[in-house]
């Protein structure tokens, strides 16, 4: 089953009265259970694309399809709510809501999709045990370490079940041995749970991780290389 | 599109708004003293419109109460001559041309809501052998009115201070303390004065003082002579009449169909006045409203902290704006966190000002301001009492409560909605 599906997608931002070509005429499309990194240099357009993919930017030309529906035709709105059912995000700086709880903010997704309280609870405990933060429930983020910090996010965005979790290098802020740690995480989860991944990234040690690699530079796919 | 056909449920209206306010509850203390701030801004405002409320209220209580209780009772009645020399305060034109104002008492009592009916004569006197020149006489039935009315408006007693009320129909009077004091007289002291008879003919008296009295009416205090009202209307040659006679309703709010009633029974010859109709009156409830509007314009001064903290805030958390959007939250939803922010903050700083000033309120509804001490004789032509209690309630408190709550947070939705326009992917790229 298709997850995202990008076609001829061009990006055009306008930065002081130059037009800046992030993305010209990419085409791709991942299926449901990839665990997938878009890498590239900065400025390359990897970051342009996840953006994309996200629905929190807007296509120039082309089209983005996610889930098979059409992210062009949707209005801001439709957008949010498909963002909040389907797709997950993990930012480099986490992102955690800095005056909740750690349960709170793994919870947040699922209070906003209005899910009652006894299967917030259950759902929240699960993911907890799954990224190994048993036990730390009640702690806000800054008390926390950057590796748990990055744990809490990952529970944050598969808390939902959604079908598509966004990466945005993920462990630049980490270090290797942490970094490795958040990396076999997400693998292991996706394994189970069957969640599509895409990364952006320039760490090698997410290339290697990934199960299938795209190349991007000055916005053009330059190589996709499925690993065996 | 619509979300049924992109296959899109509609959960999103159900849930998260608890959440949100919990969110912008503990938003609020992430920045203590910036959040101190705005509650003081916003306290500071809504204490002053506690106790200018409260003062004011004091102020218009004392007016009514005095107007009532001296000038005109609820209802008052007088010749329509009277009325048109009423400066001179002439004793010639009695009420209904004459007759007998315990024949006329008599038929208004009969008026549904009456309670009291009493005569009254005011007139002026030029004094002898005195340093004060001039007094105004006031006739009443002494025993009657202050078996009716608090006299004094400070202590809510009868006011007398020192001596005894002249005994009716008695060659007695009593004077003010401050008339006394002025005067250099006291009781046992004889006062002779000149007054002029329905007859327009001179009359010379010299009572004697039995009392003295203060009513923390400056202008009684001050200027009056009390007099047994049979004594000064033989004085006067009055006959059984009656220059004024003045009605207490069982409640104030029926004087209007009282007014009406006594005008129908005694004719246009006189003229009836309901006490609201007093210009002090008139004046202090148009006072109210335009107190309103600069209640309104403190807290919209008080608002501005808070905008420029919304705003601040909203610059600092852009990145938490772009997360929030990244999660799947609606523009509505987002405006809600700042808003309810922005809530909280007002709330809390009406709260605040709402509890000192009604300490404030509450302390000097019970200990008078002495208003002559404060501003000199600057309200002595108003009148009222030289000393003003707060009115202390409840619907002063709730209502600045209110009126900060609602102000402020009106005011800071517009920087609030400012943040539903951040877009995710800009607020994440900062």
């Amino acid at each position: 089953m298709t997850v995202v599906k990008a076609e001829n997608v061009i990006k055009d931002y306008g930065l002081n009265d130059q037009v800046i070509h992030a993305l010209r005429g990419v085409n791709l499309e991942f299926q449901a259970g990839e665990f997938a990194a878009i890498a590239g240099p900065s400025g390359s357009g990897k970051s342009t694309f996840l953006h994309l993919a996200g629905c929190i930017d807007n296509l120039t030309a082309g089209s983005i399809l996610v889930g098979g529906k059409d992210t062009g035709k949707m209005n801001r709105t439709q957008l949010a709510i498909l963002r909040r059912q389907s797709i997950g995000f993990i930012f480099q700086a986490y992102n955690l809501i800095p005056v909740l709880s750690v349960e709170e903010n793994i919870s947040f997704p699922l209070t906003l999709l209005g899910i009652d309280k006894k299967e917030i609870r259950e759902r929240t405990n699960q993911v907890l045990k799954e990224v190994g933060l048993d036990g730390m429930a009640k702690r806000r983020p800054k008390e926390m370490s950057g590796g748990q910090q990055q744990r809490v996010a990952i529970a944050r965005a598969l808390v939902k079940k959604p079908a598509l979790i966004l990466a945005d290098e993920p462990t630049a802020n980490l270090d290797s041995k942490i970094g490795r740690e958040i990396l076999e995480l997400m693998l292991a989860l996706n394994k189970s749970a069957g969640t599509t991944f895409i990364f952006s990234t320039h760490d090698t040690m997410v290339m290697d991780f990934a199960r299938r690699l795209i190349r991007i530079r000055d916005g053009q796919i330059e190589s996709d290389e499925i690993k065996g | 599109m619509n979300n049924e056909q992109l296959g899109i449920e509609n959960k999103y209206k159900q849930g998260g708004t608890a959440t949100l306010i919990k969110i912008a509850y503990r938003n609020i203390w992430r920045n203590k003293r910036r959040t101190i701030f705005c509650f003081a801004a916003v306290g500071v405002a809504v204490f002053f419109i506690v106790v200018y409320s409260s003062m004011i209220e004091g102020m218009i209580k004392s007016i009514n109460d005095t107007v009532q209780i001296y000038e005109l009772g609820h209802v008052r009645v007088v010749s329509s001559t009277f009325e048109a020399e009423k400066e001179y305060l002439p004793v010639q034109y009695p009420v209904a041309d004459g007759a007998s104002w315990r024949e006329l008492a008599a038929s208004i009592s009969n008026i549904p809501g009456v309670r009291h009916v009493f005569p009254r004569i005011t007139t002026f006197a030029s004094l002898q052998e005195s340093t004060i020149k001039h007094a105004i006489l006031w006739g009443i039935n002494i025993a009657d009115e202050m078996a009716a009315n608090n006299f004094n408006l400070t202590d809510r007693s009868d006011g007398l201070i020192e001596g005894r009320w002249p005994a009716p129909g008695g060659n007695e009077i009593a004077i003010g303390r401050v008339f006394a004091h002025k005067s250099g007289m006291t009781i046992g002291d004889e006062i002779f004065l000149r007054t002029t008879s329905a007859h327009f003919s001179d009359r010379f008296w010299s009572p004697m003082i039995t009392g003295i009295f203060s009513f923390d009416y400056i202008k009684i205090d001050e200027q009056y002579i009390i007099a047994d009202f049979e004594r000064l209307q033989r004085l006067l040659a009055l006959g059984e009449g009656t220059q004024s006679l003045v009605i207490f309703a069982d409640d104030e709010k029926q004087s209007a169909s009282i007014t009406a009633a006594v005008q129908n029974l005694l004719g246009n010859d006189n003229v009836v006045t309901e006490w609201s109709d007093n210009y002090w009156v008139a004046v202090m409830r148009m006072v109210m409203p335009l107190y309103t509007i600069i209640f309104l314009i403190f807290l919209i001064v008080a608002s501005f902290l808070i905008i420029n903290t919304v705003v601040m805030i909203i610059h600092e958390r852009i990145k938490e704006i772009g997360m929030m959007g990244c999660l799947g939250m609606t523009r509505n939803e987002i405006v809600k966190v700042f808003f309810f922010e922005s809530i909280f903050m007002a709330a809390f700083g009406a709260f605040a000002g709402v509890i000192v000033g009604g300490i404030v309120a509450g302390i000097f509804s019970e200990y008078p301001i002495r208003m002559g001490d404060l501003y000199g004789n600057t309200f002595a032509e108003m009148p009222m009492s030289q000393s003003i209690f707060l009115a202390f309630n409840f619907f002063i408190l709730i209502r600045a409560w209110i009126m900060g709550v609602v102000v402020a947070s009106l005011f800071t939705l517009i920087p609030s909605i400012k943040s539903a326009f951040v877009e995710p992917v800009e607020a994440l790229r900062r």
